[in-house]
């Protein structure tokens, strides 16, 4: 399915973000946690290994972390139940906006060659990233900043200062 | 008020799971509004000609810490029944830093990746996939990375506990620090045009 | 004159008044940083005579971010990777000296056993460390307590009282307080920390 005939500007970033401080507000003040993503990826992935090498993941950290007992399915979730609503938001909003569309967001100079293979490589990356720096632009530099948590904030410099220096290398990818 | 609802039990373990998915939806919904699904517009704020990620994650923070702040001193949270994450500093500067270099590389970060996947960009598919595969790799690398993840451990700690500086003093300079932030990222912006 | 009101500039307001309200409204945390508790708790809350303090105890003042807390974990690196008290840092026992801390600072030992903590918080507050304190059974104790308190359905009233302290704490750490019947059956950390609760990405 493609829409796309005349879709919808976007949303003043700024309402957007307010938006969204709304939602982490609310986590906040129901669940006592903020919002997260990288998590329910780590569930997912636990669970995978689990269901393929049971040996695999008994006694061993972090496997065993996100697998519970074995009482009640690790799917079973609060991180993997947000991101489901994460992926349902986003559908709902570009079906309403014409923005759904299968293609493939780029550069002008690359090629979706080139664009895929980097998409797999800084996925890959950020993974280790986020597990190592226990969260992700979710789980840290929003949740972990709004809560003015010093690790947190030190993984937002990190993470932006790294990205305008790795840019130059990426440039033919992006502009 | 009695909250956070859940930490005085007010909430149920399912009814917590369904919290989760609206608040997730929302979430969602907010990114794609404001184009965070949209790989080309997040790089966009590495070569200073679309700052929309400043712009949408700045507002974000700022608003749920005006939020946490005022609720607290209204009597309506206990700030201190909220989990603060704790600090590792070499953990969350090297990851700041991988993780960094890996967001210009692949243009959306996890939570986007979703949304970019269920807006039909297959870029957001293979993203995705990419993370899980970085999970993996650092979960079996864990035993030799171990030493790292467990260092320089600070603890549950704010900026304003590190500095000394009384909480809502350093409210402010965010807030100050965000609105000048947006300022200069919408001259950039014109200049860039 | 006419005045234009835009989306931004109504935020931007919005956020500047609130900002600058925030250093003049004072601290958003209720009462002290630290509150003493009050006279008549039960026995749980309060360190006893010999420098003897409960888990939930600590939790507390972990969740209150007591200022000068320290948490010194005499079990060796091996076992302090595998699992720790929040904040708690690796000390070999020869190492626990006076003057490493300051005589303001409230400190809690946790070792392999109870009296190799004992002891090392005596010798502290001999040397003048006045907040020496030990936790007994240390990280089983804290796992126990704190990661898997359970509450027998049939408990009297004043106990159910308690029990809601508990398990707010409980839940605050990621813990799983339970009601349950039956005694609970020591577990390994492991065991433990597979059937808590994550409250962020990490585990």
């Amino acid at each position: 399915m493609t829409q796309g005939a005349s879709p919808r500007p976007y949303m003043n970033p700024y309402v957007a973000g307010v938006g969204i401080g709304v939602a982490l507000l609310l986590a906040f003040v129901i669940m006592g946690r903020g919002l997260g993503a990288s998590g329910a990826l780590s569930t997912v992935v636990a669970t995978g290994v689990n269901t393929v090498a049971p040996d695999h993941t008994t006694d061993r950290l972090p496997y065993e972390a996100y697998l519970g007992d074995g009482t009640v399915s690790p799917l079973k979730d609060w991180l993997v139940f947000e991101i489901l609503g994460i992926t349902l938001g986003g559908l709902l909003s570009a079906l309403l906006a014409g923005r759904f569309r299968a293609s493939i967001d780029k550069g002008p100079r690359a090629s979706n060659r080139s664009r895929l293979l980097f998409a797999f490589g800084g996925g890959t990356i950020m993974g280790i990233g986020a597990k190592l720096a226990r969260g992700c632009t979710s789980g840290q530099a929003l949740t972990g900043g709004a809560l003015l948590s010093v690790g947190s904030w030190l993984f937002i410099i990190g993470a932006f200062a790294a990205g305008y220096m790795a840019a130059p290398l990426f440039r033919r990818e992006w502009t | 008020m009695n909250a956070p609802f859940y930490e005085f039990g007010l909430l149920g373990d399912n009814a917590s799971l369904l919290v989760a998915l609206l608040i997730g939806i929302a979430f969602g919904f907010f990114l794609e509004r404001g184009g965070l699904g949209n790989a080309r517009k997040l790089a966009g704020q590495f070569y200073l000609t679309d700052l929309v990620v400043l712009k949408v994650m700045f507002s974000a923070i700022v608003t749920a810490m005006l939020g946490l702040f005022w609720l607290s001193k209204l009597g309506l949270l206990d700030l201190s029944r909220v989990y603060l994450l704790p600090t590792y500093v070499a953990p969350h500067l090297i990851g700041g830093v991988v993780f960094g270099v890996g967001f210009v590389m692949g243009g959306l970060c996890p939570g986007t990746s979703c949304v970019a996947a269920s807006s039909g960009r297959i870029d957001g598919l293979v993203l995705l996939g990419g993370m899980l595969f970085g999970i993996l790799l650092f979960n079996e690398a864990f035993p030799l990375l171990q030493g790292l993840y467990y260092s320089t451990e600070l603890g549950q700690v704010t900026v304003a506990e590190l500095l000394g500086l009384p909480h809502g003093v350093l409210v402010f300079i965010v807030v100050v620090a965000a609105l000048g932030s947006f300022v200069l990222a919408e001259r950039i912006e014109a200049r860039t045009k | 004159m006419t005045v234009r009101f835009t989306t931004n500039g109504l935020l931007a307001a919005a956020a500047l008044v609130l900002g600058v309200g925030a250093p003049v409204a004072g601290s958003p945390y209720r009462g002290d940083a630290h509150r003493a508790p009050p006279a008549a708790e039960p026995v749980a809350w309060v360190p006893a005579a010999d420098g003897r303090v409960s888990a939930l105890l600590v939790a507390e003042w972990l969740r209150e971010r007591k200022p000068g807390l320290r948490i010194s974990d005499l079990r060796g690196v091996d076992a302090y990777e595998r699992f720790h008290l929040p904040k708690a840092e690796p000390v070999a026992p020869q190492d626990l000296l006076p003057e490493a801390f300051s005589r303001d600072e409230t400190v809690v030992v946790y070792g392999p056993d109870s009296a190799e903590a004992r002891l090392a918080a005596s010798t502290l507050r001999e040397a003048g460390i006045g907040q020496a304190y030990y936790l007994a059974d240390g990280v089983a104790e804290w796992l126990t307590e704190i990661l898997n308190p359970t509450l027998s359905p049939d408990a009297a009233p004043e106990e159910r009282a308690a029990w809601e302290r508990t398990a707010e704490l409980s839940r605050y750490f990621g813990g799983l307080p339970r009601i349950e019947a039956g005694v609970a059956e020591p577990r390994s950390a492991a065991e433990v920390l597979r059937r808590t609760v994550r409250r962020g990405c990490a585990f």
